[in-house]
Parts: structure tokens; sequence; C-alpha cells
């Protein structure tokens, strides 16, 4: 199937934890095409987790829309969430072993996660086709015991995208392996993407990994911070106005200093104004 | 096989992926899950299978223990006459034909027979008995000589009636015809029989009555004489003539179904039996075995349910604690199958799939276990009956498989269906702390509601068996609660002041969800246990108590006759130390016994009586006045004294002597009229049998009934074949004798004589006795016994009279006696006083075949016999060989079943937590602390815990105890005398603390050591 398009607006969620409120996301407006691989960065606790959990439906929005190709996930009952994780979005936690049945091999969680779709009458590649596609034909039939952390990697990779879903959400898929392992994960990705235009979002820590994404998009204090497309790293105006600085600007301009914006032609210059001395 | 390796395993199968799962990778989990289902089950199923059991038996035994004639059907046609006629009795085919096919089915052959009483009509003394025709009793008797009755008229005698009758084979007599005496009918001795299979007579006796009484009125009877029934035909009517058709209950094949319904068609017959003729009765004792086969089933269906029911809901509760653990282990799975889009039914199903196998395996052998146990306790009980599963074994199975499908269902169910959010994140779900949530608030009130209505007596019928496992719930629940606060808040104390062991333990005790698990597990298990074993003492020491009291002693025999003299004499010879076998004499409601050896040898189950209650009921001191000889005289003087008759006029008043020749024989010897007012006269007598000495017991003074005598009498110079007798001549030497219409009171005399001033007016005799005699007999009374308000206190005289008494003391239980009566000294109760049929004179003894045979042997030197043998082992056979006792039996096997469920629980938590348990250990070896101290700290893990649930429990067992006890059956009928004592058994109770507090803290200890020497530092990073 052809890849499914995200699309958020305002989106917002709060965690009640130990009495306090506290602000993951704080609006969201975020738009990726289908078939479009896109890379969400940010510090720890920046909202990049919540926001897959919220794209793959786990949560619901404190407020705000998420669709997910045609579907409005924030509204959908929890049996169309199950049937449209079991048929269209694939979701790869962080951590192989809590996407994988544990006793069971390659194969057998493959056609677990294909039985879903199969119910639904989805036509499904077969279980070898799918291993084979990402290299792991002679692993099908192994225990996940005996696979290195690459090739469960990769197995979690070949569940979630088993079914051929529209949508491919991975969190940190690369973390803890190696060189070798990561690039196997990211070609995987890649050729997923490429070939089946399966849209792919990834949550990543790793700048090696963003530095390869054609697109990324980063998460700062629960608001989008920037965006990077081929290399090139913008800032992004949200709905509401605001424009948030990049980088080492953060650092010449701390907080409270006043700004002037002047057009300039086609184009903006900000300025900063002196700081005035303080008379006493 | 298809395993890892196949290729061709193109489909899901979840069959396939759970098999792998449970057998392949958790083959422990799997192995516990399988045991506690087997547990359950076994439990579940094993109630009905040994109720079953005790129902088999008991009909067994209640068959052994009948006799004969209770243990048959019998309808009996009765020939009666009256004015004008007579209606002769049916013909016995027509009797038998009353039994319903459906109940003859159940009985033995039916045997028909005849029965009329007899005389003949010539003899001395004709004696009377039974002729009897029973069909086929040939083959049923051992013919001692002679042949068998073919004929009419011949009849076969037993050996009794030719040495009493002279019936000798060919002696022809005739006895009399009920209508008509020239119609009397000729019988011929044709040989002679001994009865055989006493089972087939069905309690005729036919021997064994053979007698002949001689005296004033001569009579005599003659043992049953066997003839045909052309006898009977032949014989126009005969007095007192029956048929009847009787059948025995087959006992051989006879089972709780077959007695019941045998009962239900008995009381039908005994309905319609009063329809059918006036003439007929229905003869058996089925219904009353029914009856108490009914009443002992009852008492099965409370007790059984009171100790597996609690024991199986605590099986229950652990099955949910291992399911809980279970399903929480394979919340990553849930999680995977949630995000591969199975909703909760899914996820629900994937772990169904898993768990369910093994737990329904696990029913298998359960319900073998309880058709084992089932066999087991068949061979254990009595009887022979052939083991059976029971009508609710298939149903209790169905339960226990129903319980086992719920509990699994409810615990998958409950984590399949958590938030999606919570069951993807890696860690675990963190633990409440200290908080009544909505649930456990229900809980507990419901429970305490339940405890308070069982503490108030509210909770009543099948509902108050609940009550001390309410109350053990109830006492663990509130501990638990109680243990996390009062546990945080002594270990920071303790961790303050340095004590880092005690500290970090209590403080985990209170933080950690386990611990107040531990708390309410170990409370209920070691509450149940408590109380199991507790019930299992107190039902032991009431049947040895009801045992006790029934027997009296360990062999206790009757002596016909009150020959108490004799009985001594021969007990003398057969004991010389007088401490094994006692002379006792039993009445209405007094037991009369020789102290010295009786509190040897009798039981007092409850309470015995003090040295000081035995010195109290001790006869007087005084000496006796003996009388050897045969001509009695003394000198009398009247003063004043007056005796008229209710018209006024003078009338005689004869003196006598009354003395005892023996004990309890008391003879008169009339010595004359009293001389006239203010004269004196010597008054002389003879008294038979005292050659060899006799013993005053009184002066007796008669005359008219009604008549009054005022005045004083002296009398003095009592000789006996003219030799002076040393004559108790003092005022305190007698006593006085006073009732409502006599008075007879010693006064000072002048020397060697005594004065009584007597007023009299009512019925005579009246007499006065020698302070010899007890004037009021001192008795023990049981606590029961009635105090008079306005007569004196009286017990019953060996002779059957009331007489005065004084209470000494009382008791609890007087061995073998009713709940209101008394114990007197037999030396004291028999002085001066007749022992008559209204007492019976017993041998209590030792249960010694030797002692035995020795006083059987003394006896029959004085042509005494022991008869109507009662041994305290057969009493508390008939006590143990019921439904009440094998019902508390149970306990043996519950209290090692709930201990076993708490080491289970014990261990399953150990498994569950370890890994957790060993990282926090490890950790702490990282940041230096000793692995003494981590061994010390795993150890102490969940001691304080256990400690706490077994504290809890032993109490709450007593409390549950304290409170369930009375209502509990220990014996198979409510007692007429106070034999229960439903106090804890402290000795029960404290074994069973001791082993709780050894075995639970051991296994707890052991798991943490277990788990501590697995804490190695790089466990640390299992957490990263």
């Amino acid at each position: 199937m052809a890849g499914l398009a995200i699309r958020t607006r305002g989106l917002v969620h709060i965690y009640h934890a130990e009495g306090h409120d506290v602000a993951a996301l704080s609006g969201i407006d975020l738009d990726v095409g289908a078939g479009e691989m896109v890379g969400l960065l940010g510090p720890s606790g920046s909202g990049k987790s919540t926001l897959m959990s919220l794209l793959a439906g786990i949560f619901r929005p404190s407020a705000g829309k998420v669709f997910v190709g045609d579907a409005e996930l924030s509204t959908s009952p929890p049996r169309d969430l199950d049937r449209l994780r079991g048929t269209e979005v694939g979701l790869m936690l962080q951590g192989a072993d809590r996407n994988l049945l544990p006793h069971a091999t390659p194969a057998d969680n493959v056609r677990f996660a294909q039985r879903q779709a199969r119910r639904a009458g989805r036509t499904v590649p077969d279980p070898a086709e799918v291993l084979d596609g990402l290299g792991l034909a002679e692993h099908a039939d192994q225990p996940l015991g005996r696979l290195t952390p690459g090739l469960l990697q990769l197995a979690a990779v070949a569940v979630a995208v088993s079914t051929r879903p529209g949508l491919l959400l991975c969190d940190e898929p690369t973390s803890q392996l190696d060189h070798a392992a990561r690039d196997r994960v990211l070609a995987a990705l890649a050729h997923v993407n490429r070939t089946y235009g399966t849209t792919v979002v990834l949550v990543t820590h790793d700048p090696e990994v963003a530095r390869v994404l054609p697109r990324t998009v980063t998460i700062r204090d629960g608001r989008i911070g920037g965006e990077g497309r081929s290399g090139e790293e913008y800032a992004v105006v949200t709905a509401d106005g605001f424009l948030p600085l990049l980088g080492h600007a953060r650092d010449r301009l701390p907080p409270g200093t006043l700004v002037r914006l002047h057009e300039v032609g086609d184009h903006f210059e900000l300025r900063a104004e002196p700081h005035e001395e303080d008379p006493a | 096989m298809r395993g890892w390796g196949s290729p061709r395993a193109h489909a899901w199968s979840p069959a396939r992926h759970a098999w792998r799962a449970a057998w392949g990778h958790r083959r422990g989990q799997a192995l516990a899950l399988l045991a506690i289902s087997t547990l359950i089950t076994a439990c579940t199923a094993f109630a009905p299978v040994y109720d079953r059991a005790m129902q088999q038996a008991l009909v067994d035994t209640l068959l052994a223990q009948a006799t004969p004639a209770e243990a048959s059907v019998t309808v009996v046609s009765e020939s009666s006459d009256f004015a004008g006629g007579a209606i002769d009795s049916r013909d016995p085919r027509e009797v038998a034909s009353l039994i319903p096919d459906d109940v003859a089915a159940q009985l033995g052959p039916v045997v028909l027979g005849r029965t009329a009483i007899v005389t003949p009509t010539t003899g001395e003394v004709p004696p009377s008995g039974l002729l009897l025709w029973r069909d086929g009793a040939c083959e049923h008797v051992r013919l001692l000589s002679g042949t068998c009755p073919e004929a009419s008229g011949e009849i076969l005698v037993s050996e009794a009636d030719v040495d009493n009758f002279d019936l000798v084979a060919g002696t022809a007599l005739e006895v009399s015809n009920a209508i008509d005496e020239d119609l009397d009918v000729p019988l011929e001795v044709v040989g002679t029989y001994a009865p055989l299979d006493e089972a087939w007579w069905q309690g005729q006796r036919t021997v064994g009555i053979s007698s002949i009484t001689r005296g004033l009125e001569p009579s005599a009877n003659h043992d049953a004489w066997l003839t045909v029934e052309q006898t009977f035909v032949d014989a126009l009517s005969l007095t007192g003539e029956t048929s009847q058709a009787g059948a025995p209950v087959g006992t051989a094949d006879a089972d709780v179904d077959s007695l019941v319904a045998l009962g239900e068609g008995v009381q039908e017959i005994a309905r319609t039996m009063g329809l059918r003729g006036a003439d007929l009765e229905l003869r058996t004792g089925v219904d009353e075995l029914t009856d108490a086969l009914g009443a002992q089933v009852a008492q099965a269906h409370r007790t059984v349910p009171l100790l597996l029911a609690p024991m199986a809901v605590l099986s229950v509760f652990v099955l949910w604690l291992v399911l809980t653990a279970a399903t929480s282990a394979r919340r990553g799975e849930v999680a995977v199958a949630r995000l591969r889009g199975r909703g909760p039914a899914g996820a629900a199903a994937l772990l169904l799939l898993e768990l369910l196998p093994a737990l329904l395996v696990g029913v298998v052998p359960g319900a073998l276990v309880a058709l084992a146990g089932g066999e087991v306790v068949r061979r254990l009980l009595p009887g022979q009956s052939t083991f059976e599963a029971g009508p609710g074994f298939a149903g209790a199975l169905l339960l226990a498989l129903l319980a086992v499908v719920l509990t699994t269902l409810a615990a998958a169910v409950r984590t399949a269906r958590e938030p999606l959010q919570d069951v993807v994140r890696s860690g675990p779900v963190a633990s409440g702390r200290w908080a009544f949530g909505a649930v456990e608030a229900f809980v507990v009130a419901c429970v305490g509601t339940g405890v308070v209505a069982f503490a108030s007596g509210s909770l009543q019928g099948p509902l108050a068996l609940a009550g001390p496992a309410l109350t053990a719930l109830l006492t663990g629940l509130l501990l638990a609660h109680l243990a996390g606060p009062v546990g945080r808040a002594l270990g920071r104390r303790l961790l303050g002041r340095g004590r880092l062991v005690s500290g970090t333990s209590l403080l985990e005790t209170g933080r950690r969800s386990e611990g107040r698990t531990v708390i309410v597990v170990v409370t209920v298990a070691c509450a149940l246990a408590a109380f199991s074993m507790d019930a299992l003492a107190i039902g032991e020491r009431n049947r040895s108590t009801a045992g006790r009291h029934e027997s009296g002693a360990p062999v206790v025999a009757r002596v016909p006759g009150g020959d108490l003299d004799a009985v001594r004499a021969a007990l003398g010879e057969a004991d010389p130390t007088g401490s094994r076998a006692t002379p006792v004499l039993v009445g209405r409601d007094t037991l009369a016994v020789d102290p010295a050896g009786f509190r040897r040898i009798a039981f007092f189950p409850r309470e015995a009586p003090t040295s000081e209650e035995w010195r109290a009921i001790a006869p007087p001191e005084e000496q006796p006045v003996e009388i050897a000889g045969s001509r009695v005289s003394l000198d009398v003087r009247s003063d004043g004294l007056n005796a008229d008759d209710i018209f006024g006029s003078e009338v005689d008043v004869r003196l006598s002597l009354v003395v005892t020749s023996a004990t309890g024989v008391r003879r008169a010897a009339t010595l004359g009229f009293l001389p006239s007012d203010g004269s004196r006269r010597r008054l002389s007598g003879t008294v038979d049998a005292c050659a060899d000495g006799c013993r005053l017991a009184a002066l007796q003074l008669a005359t008219a009934q009604g008549a009054t005598i005022d005045g004083e009498l002296e009398l003095s110079d009592l000789r006996v074949d003219g030799r002076s007798v040393d004559w108790v001549s003092s005022a305190s030497d007698w006593n006085t004798t006073q009732d409502e219409d006599t008075l007879i009171e010693p006064v000072a005399g002048s020397e060697g004589s005594v004065r009584f001033a007597i007023d009299a007016g009512g019925f005579y005799p009246i007499e006065v006795s020698p302070a010899w005699v007890p004037a009021t007999v001192p008795a023990l009374l049981t606590d029961y016994h009635p105090d008079p308000v306005e007569e004196s206190l009286t017990v019953e005289g060996s002779d059957g009279i009331d007489r005065p008494a004084t209470e000494a003391g009382r008791l609890v239980l007087l061995p073998a006696m009713p709940d209101d009566s008394a114990l007197v000294d037999l030396d004291a109760v028999t002085r001066g006083a007749s022992i008559t049929r209204d007492s019976r004179l017993e041998i209590w003894m030792e249960d010694d075949p030797d002692l035995e045979a020795a006083v059987r042997s003394a006896l029959e030197e004085r042509d005494l016999a022991l008869a109507d043998v009662r041994r305290y082992a057969d009493v508390r056979r008939t006590y143990d060989d019921t439904v009440a006792s094998w019902s508390l039996a149970l306990g043996a096997a519950v209290a090692p079943a709930v201990m076993l469920l708490a080491l289970l629980v014990l261990l399953v938590l150990a498994a569950i937590g370890w890994r957790t348990r060993a990282r926090d250990l490890a950790v702490l070896r990282l940041n230096g602390v000793d692995r003494r101290t981590t061994r010390r700290l795993g150890v102490w893990a969940r001691l304080p815990a256990v400690l706490v649930g077994v504290v809890g429990g032993v109490l709450a067992g007593i409390g549950g105890a304290v409170l369930a006890m009375p209502d509990v059956a220990f014996l198979p009928e409510v007692p007429e005398v106070p034999v229960l004592d439903v106090s804890t058994s402290w000795p029960a109770v404290v074994a069973v603390a001791v082993v709780c507090l050894v075995l639970l803290p051991a296994a707890a200890a052991l798991t943490g050591l277990v788990v501590a020497r697995r804490a190695h530092v790089e466990r640390v990073r299992e957490g990263a």
C-alpha cells in the first residue's frame, strides 16, 4: 500500500505524575507527507516518544488532532486503533525484545504480526519474503536468544513492516547497536521506505543517523524547535507566530534579550538591542 | 516434530506457541500452576468422595451395631379375640405380599413364619412359651438329637427344656386351643435343637427362656418349640397366634442409597399398614437406622465444608496470586499483541492459551488424587463397602474446573485490559502505597460484617461455617494494612539508629505489596491450621469424655442379685489389693461406691472429686452394735408414753429390733408390746440368721395406722442368748428420726440405758437408728442436680427409697450417671438398709482379661456371674465410628495442606521477585555493604511479614475456634449430660504455632538466602 501522510494540529499532551501536571507536548503542528522518511530529534524528555505514541494511537492527546492518512486518531474508538495498528501502522518500541514474542522465532513473530491483517482480508507478503527482504532468511526459524542485537533489531523491523504498513514508527531503532548493525537497520528502513513507499518516522539521538535522513524535525520543550532538510537546518514558525532560535543563536541571545526584526528586501534581519545599564 | 527448525510452519499457530512458551520455556511455572490446579481440584473433589466414604462406612457401622431385629423388616399379622368371636392371623404368604417389590428387592430372602403361645394342658407347673414355625428353620438350627419335624404336631425342643421339663424325644403332650378346650392340639417331641445363624432368625429369641420359678406363685417358661406349618393349619386357633414375613437387610451390599430408599419404603409401608388392617404390625429398626444415618450425614454436611471450604478458597486465592504474577510476567507479550493489533480480548486469549492448558491438565491428577484419597479413606474407615466416587464428585470437579477457569480468566483479563500505555512501559508496575482502595475497603467491610454477625450469633446455618475463615481473613487484611505504616515507621526509626538489617526489612515489609500478600496468606493458613487441629483435638477430647462417662470405667459388668457381701468376698479373692475391681451399687440417680477402689478405677473425665470431697462422703465412724445369736431380750420402761388410735382408744405398740444379717439384708425381730405407762417389762424375741453375727439397724415401733404415740421410752440391758451386749446407751449414739409426722429424739437416760422422746402420729412402723447408720447421707452432686427449695435434699437409697442427704460437693459429671445424680459412699448408704431390685449391683474394674477371668471365677464359686459387660473400648468405638469423628479427622489433612499452600506462596513470591530483590541487594553491595550483611538482609526480607502472619493467624484461629466450636458436632447426638468441653485445646494450638513458627520462617529465610546468593554486582546492570 502507499504511504500514509501524518498531520497534527495543536497537539498537546499532559502527563499527570505524582500530583503534578507535566506538559510533554505543547502544541505540535507537524505535517509528514506520504512516503517521507522523517527523523524526530531532540534531547531526552523533549516529547519525541510521546509524539510517537500519539501517532501510534497508544495515547490520546490532551488537546489537538492527529491525522494518520484519513483517520483522526484522537477520536477513533479503541477497536479502530487496534485495527489500525494491526494493518496500517507499524510500531517499533525502543529495545528489540519489546517488539517480539520471546519464545517464538522471527518467522513466527512475523506470522503473529500478520494475523490481524490476514483476518481483515488484507494481502500480506509471505513471511519468508519479509525476512528475506531484510536479510534474515537464514535466521527465520532460529530462537531469538541466538540472534545478535543487530539481527534482533532487524527482526523487530521485519515484524513492524510485515503487514506492509503505510506508516512505520520507530523509537530509537539504532540505539545500543554497533555501527555495522546500525547501518544495516537504517538500510532496512530505507529499503522499506523506498521499496514500498512506507512513510517512516523514527526517533533518534544519534547525529549520524540524523545526518542520513532526508528530513528531521527537532522537538524541544514539547514544541517543534526546528527542521533539517537536506543538511540545512531551519527554524519553524509556529501556528501562533513564535519562532524558536536554533543552535548557537540561543547562546548568544539569552532570555530577556530585546530583538528587532527588520525586513530587508526579500529576507529578514534579526538585531539585538544593546542592553541598557540600570541607572541605580 | 515441528520445532524451532521447521521451515514449513507457515501459519501462525497460537496453540503451538502456547505449548512452546508454557512447556518449553516456563516449565517450572507451568508445573507450579499444574500443582495448584491439582491441589484445588483435589480439595474440592475430595469433599464429596470423603463424604460418600463416610456415609458408606456409617451404613456398615450402623448395620453392624444393629441387632438382627433392628436390621430386618418384618410384617406381622396377629390374631385377636374379642367378645363374640376371633380374627385369625393371615396366611404368611398374604403377609409377605404386603412388602412392596421395591422394598423386597433391597432386602434378603423373605422368611415366612408363624408363632403362637402354647402351654401344655398337663403337668404340675406347665411351661408357657412359643410354638414356632419358620420356613426352612431346620437349615438354620443344629440338630442335637432326633429328627426335624415333618408332620403336623411334631416339635423340636431345646436341651434346656429336656432338662427342665423332661421333654425327651417321643414325649407326647397336648397344648390348649384358644377357642375350645376339647380341641386341644397334640404335639410330639421328635428331637432337640440349638439355633444357628442369628441373622436368619431376625432377632427371634428361641432359647435361653426355659426356666422354672418356684415359690408361692410358681411358674415356668419353655424355649421355642419348632414345628411345621401344618401344625398351625391343623390347629383351629392357638393363643396369640401370629403369622409373619420378614427379611433381613442385605448387609453385604447395602449402601447409603439403598438404605435411604429402604427407609422411605419402610415408612411408606408403615403409613399404609393401618389402612390394610388392624391386625397388621410392622416391626423394624430400619427407620431408626435411616434417621441416625440422616442425622449424621447432616452433621458431615456441616463439618466437612467447615474444614475444606476455607482451604479451597485459600487455594483459589493462591492460584490468583500465582496467576497475577504469571500474567504480569507476560506483560511484554501482551504489549506486543496489542501493538500488533490485538484488542484486550485477543491479548487475554494469548495469555489463556498459555496458562489454561497447564491448569486444565492439573484437574486430572487432582481428580485422581481425590479418588485415591477416597480409596485410602475407605480402607481406613470401618466397613467393607466398595469404593464410590459419590454423586457430588462430578459436580465438585466441575466446580473446581469453573474456579480454575474463572480465576485464570480474571487474571488474564486484568492484565490484558490494562491501558496500552501502561502495558508497553518496560519497567515493573509500581506497588501502591498504603491506602484502602475501593475494592479493598469493600472486601474488608464485607468480611468485617460477616465476622461481627458471626461473633454476635446472627450468622446462622451454613453461613456460620464461614465464620472462622472470615475471622482469619479479616485479621489478615487488617494486619496487612497495618503492617504498611507501622513497618515503614519502625523501619525508618531503626535505620536512623543504624540498624540496617532490621530497619531495611521492616521498611521493605511496609513498602512492598508482596509483604502484605504474605501476611494475608500466612495469617489465613495458620488460622485454618490452628482451627482444624484444635477442632480435631477437641473432638478427640469430647469423644473420650463421652465414652468415659458412658462406660464409667474400663470394664463394667452387672452382677445379678444383690449379694453385696458375696461380691465383696469374690473381689477380695480376685483382687486382693482392692485397687483394680470395686463393687458399685447403681440406683436410678444414685451411685454408691467404695471410694478407695472407685477413685482409682472409675473415669472422672471432666473433674474428679478432691480428697476432701471423698472424705466428706465417708460414713459415720461409730461402731455398730453386734448381735450374735438368736434369742434377744431387752428391758423396756414407758415413761408417760401413751398410744391412742384415731378414735382415742388406747392401742398397743409393738417393739422390734431391726438387724442386718448381711449387707443389704434386713431382718426384724419382734420383741413384744411396750409396757403401759410407768411400768417396766423385759421383752424378748428371736432373730434369724444372726448366729454368725448381725448388726443392729434400728429399733422399730409399730401400731395401728393413724395412731398417735406420745411420751418417753427407756431401753436397757440388751442381751443375746443371755449374753449382755455392748449397748449404745448414750443419746449421742442414736440418730433423731424426724419427718412431718414423726419425731423420735434420743435423750439422756440413766446409766446403761437409752431414752427416747417420741411424738408420732401417722404411718407405721417408725424407726430410730443408731448413729452407726447415717441419719443423712453425704453426697457428691452433679452441677445440674436441682437444689431442693422447700424439701430437704434426698438421695435414692439402696432400697429405692429416698433418704435425707447432705451436699458434700459438686461435680460436672458422675460416671455413667445422668445429669442430676449423686455419688454416695456404698458403706454409708447400705448400713442398716436393704438392697432391693431398685438398685443394680455392678463390678467396675480395669480392662484386664486375667483380672476379669479371676473375678468371674471367684463369682462362680459363689453362684454369681457377670452379665451385661460394658467396656470402655467398645463404647469408645461407637463414638469413634461416627461421621462426627471422621469429619473432624479431616483436620489432620487440612493443617498440612494449608501449610503447603503457604509454603507455595512464599516460593512463588520469591520466584517472581527474585531478580528485583537480587538487584536491590547488588546495588547495596555496590555501595559498600558487605556480603554477610546482604545475606542477612536476604534472610530477613520476608521474616517480619511471616512472623506477623503466624502470630496473627494462630490468634485468629483461636478466636474463630472459640466462636465456632459450640456449633461443631463433636458427637453423633446431642449429649444429655454436659460431656462437651469446647474450650481451646492448648497442646494442639501450641503444636501448630510451633510448627508454623519453624516451618514458614525457615522457608522464608531459605528463599531469601538463595536470592541473596545471587546478588552479584553485575546484576546491577539488569535494571539499566
